[in-house]
């Protein structure tokens, strides 16, 4: 039996035509919640992966590690949603407990490096640059990190930044 | 430069104070060892992670194994005495102490902890709670890209070539 060219060609047009003159709204609204339970879904994971590091005890490192500081976990995870609006990058990163208590998110990608480190009330990153001349190196409070760190992080991915974040204002 | 297994063991002089017989000054092509405990100091891929070579709050030192000098035997054993549960010991990343060095960083023999002992200083103590410079990440994550995984069972010495 042939294909059904008619069909395919009206199922091609119907994901690239715009909301407005999308005649089957409810296929479109069906893609859409697909993508939200991805993207939740990746920052459920994510959510583990703090936990686990959160129960962390003294000396997790046998050299005497300090607990993860509930503070550092907490404004790690009130970047996950910034991170996971490109799943791609949130679901690569490795989590790494550092043993003064505060958590890194490292992304290795082409021999290229990005690093995230949160803390109490401070963030370090250093990532590719987004022009010639070395790492893109940015520290300060966490409440004012750029929105420089997800365009690092998104030239590690060779890609446009599909979020919508334009800045990364985190809870206090 | 040829390095004698097993050269820092400690004998007694006539007085009964241990003499350690390693020279003192850690020579650039000498290869150190760090003590690794997994999952924390390894990527998911396996990869040895720069947290690895940090250090807890107020310190700014890193213990290692002058390799060279002491038995795989020697440094399995001392690496598994720091085991506990939970905790167990993998084994060793592999630095050359002149690569170290070329990231500004100092390495200095501490035989007051054991003959065979050292340290890799970084230039300040690492705050509680706060992340370091990203300078420093960038040194760190150097460093364990450089750094030589090796497991006790295979008992090979630990020692890099071409240090």
């Amino acid at each position: 039996m042939l294909p059904d060219i008619e069909g395919i060609a009206l199922f091609g047009l119907l994901i690239s035509v715009p909301d407005a003159v999308n005649p089957w709204p409810w296929f479109q609204n069906i893609r859409q919640s697909m993508e939200v339970s991805h993207v939740s879904d990746t920052i459920s994971r994510a959510e583990v992966k703090l936990i686990q590091i959160a129960a962390l005890p003294d000396d997790w490192d046998g050299y005497g590690a300090e607990c993860i500081s509930e503070a550092a976990i907490r404004n790690t995870k009130a970047i996950l949603p910034f991170l996971a609006e490109n799943p791609d990058i949130l679901e690569s990163a490795e989590f790494i407990p550092n043993p003064y208590g505060t958590l890194s998110l490292l992304w290795e990608k082409g021999g290229e490096t990005a690093h995230l480190e949160i803390g109490t009330s401070r963030f370090s990153f250093y990532g590719p640059g987004l022009e010639c001349g070395g790492p893109l190196k940015l520290e300060g409070a966490v409440g004012n990190m750029s929105r420089n760190v997800l365009d690092s992080l998104t030239a590690l991915w060779g890609i446009k930044w599909e979020g919508e974040s334009n800045s990364l204002t985190l809870a206090a | 430069m040829g390095y004698q297994m097993g050269g820092g063991k400690q004998f007694p002089d006539s007085c009964g104070v241990t003499e350690c017989t390693i020279p003192e000054t850690v020579a650039n092509d000498e290869t150190i060892a760090r003590a690794l405990f997994p999952p924390i100091h390894f990527s998911s891929s396996g990869k040895i992670r720069g947290a690895a070579f940090k250090a807890p709050s107020g310190k700014m030192d890193v213990s290692v194994m002058r390799s060279s000098y002491l038995s795989s035997s020697e440094c399995c054993r001392r690496a598994t005495e720091m085991q506990k549960e939970g905790k167990l010991f993998a084994g060793f990343a592999l630095l050359c102490v002149g690569f170290v060095r070329n990231l500004q960083l100092k390495v200095e023999d501490s035989r007051q902890i054991f003959c065979g002992h050292a340290d890799i200083w970084h230039h300040q103590p690492f705050i509680k709670g706060e992340p370091p410079s990203p300078e420093v990440n960038i040194v760190l994550d150097a460093l364990a890209k450089h750094a030589l995984l090796v497991i006790c069972e295979a008992n090979d010495p630990l020692t890099r070539e071409n240090c």
